[in-house]
């Protein structure tokens, strides 16, 4: 059994490629199977044979130019991501990029606060477990190779699903890079203080303090972070590619 | 026919769609029949055309949305909410207005005549 989009296939690229959410294209084409199995089951309780019902029917339901027409004509319908790709994918990615990684280290500095981990002073006695100092230095690692590439990779999706132009995920990317954020916590074993370090390439560029990116941390960790950045847009290139490959073949 | 004049027809489904589900939950094709059953056929909405502006109504609040399966389908049923009720007053009010305006020239040129 044809699923809607691929029996509405003409249909389903227009409305996505017009800027209509995927989810709302997705809701229409349901409704739009199910009147037609209306429309159809009425052509066939009037007489006509099963194939002759369901070519009325189609008929019936509108050429899917006038469907698609009905949808352009009201730019209310179009999702934000089309509407404003400049704020999606120009100005909101740096904010959420920074909440990305500030959030995970309130709700851990949070948590140590009140389990009476911390302050860590630089001088006394430390109280803080072994397991909690490992935890915490493993998340901010973690935060360097996750936030970045799992916000380009959401945004990849949302490019694919939209058929939008991979130009705005290059943007997002771009601007990635630039900041290429890198976090290091360490909680000192007993005596030594709390350190935190924290790099980006935008500030590099104004405070010339490019040596702290490379102080402590493996060129490995960070070839991988690059890599992992540019991942989603290195995927959603041989995705744009295989379509044009499809759409040549059919 | 009413439906072969677009300027005419302007804010009309609407009003009709808003006023129908006044009276109970409906689905698309639901709506079109009905449309179609009590204006008898002097309205006829594109049977695929109606589906954009159930969702702009639903963006600006006038109406919610449930899905529900039927027959192995998904079934999307309309009801309005307290904003288009709020709307489908407002639109009573403007169609009435208007048809007494109208009501009032035709019946001046007839005199006229």
């Amino acid at each position: 059994m044809r699923s809607e989009a691929g029996r509405f296939e003409g249909l389903h690229e227009t409305l996505l490629r017009a800027g209509i959410a995927p989810r709302r294209v997705k809701r229409y084409l349901a409704e739009l199977d199910d009147h037609l199995a209306e429309l159809t089951a009425r052509e066939g309780a009037a007489g006509y044979d099963p194939a002759e019902a369901a070519t009325r029917a189609r008929a019936l339901l509108g050429s899917e130019d006038e469907l698609a027409q009905s949808w352009l004509s009201n730019p209310r319908l179009k999702s934000l991501t089309a509407r404003a790709p400049w704020l999606v994918f120009g100005v909101l990615p740096p904010f959420a990029l920074i909440a990305g990684f500030i959030i995970p280290l309130l709700v851990l500095m949070a948590w140590g606060f009140l389990m009476g981990f911390l302050p860590v002073h630089a001088h006394g006695p430390s109280t803080v477990p072994a397991w909690f100092r490992a935890l915490v230095h493993a998340i901010s690692l973690a935060l360097n190779f996750l936030v970045g590439p799992l916000l380009l990779a959401w945004l990849a999706r949302i490019v694919w699903r939209q058929r939008l132009s991979p130009v705005w995920l290059l943007l997002a990317t771009g601007l990635f890079l630039l900041f290429f954020i890198r976090l290091d916590i360490v909680i000192g074993s007993p005596g030594l203080p709390m350190r935190v370090s924290v790099f980006s390439n935008l500030a590099a560029l104004f405070t010339g303090k490019w040596h702290l990116a490379m102080d402590d941390d493996p060129a490995w960790q960070f070839l991988a972070q690059l890599f992992l950045t540019l991942l989603p847009a290195l995927w959603l290139q041989r995705r744009f590619a295989g379509a044009r490959v499809d759409r040549e073949f059919t | 026919m009413v439906s072969q004049n677009p300027g005419f027809m302007a804010g009309i489904p609407e009003l009709m769609i808003l006023r129908l589900l006044q009276d109970r939950e409906m689905y698309g094709y639901e709506l079109v029949q009905a449309i179609r059953a009590t204006t008898r056929e002097a309205i006829s909405l594109g049977e695929g055309v109606i589906y954009p502006l159930l969702h702009a109504l639903e963006k600006d609040g006038a109406l919610k949305s449930r899905r529900a399966p039927a027959a192995g389908r998904t079934r999307v049923y309309y009801t309005l909410t307290s904003k288009g009720v709020r709307r489908l007053f407002d639109l009573t009010d403007d169609w009435g207005r208007l048809n007494g305006a109208v009501a009032a020239v035709l019946k001046g040129g007839a005199h006229a005549v």
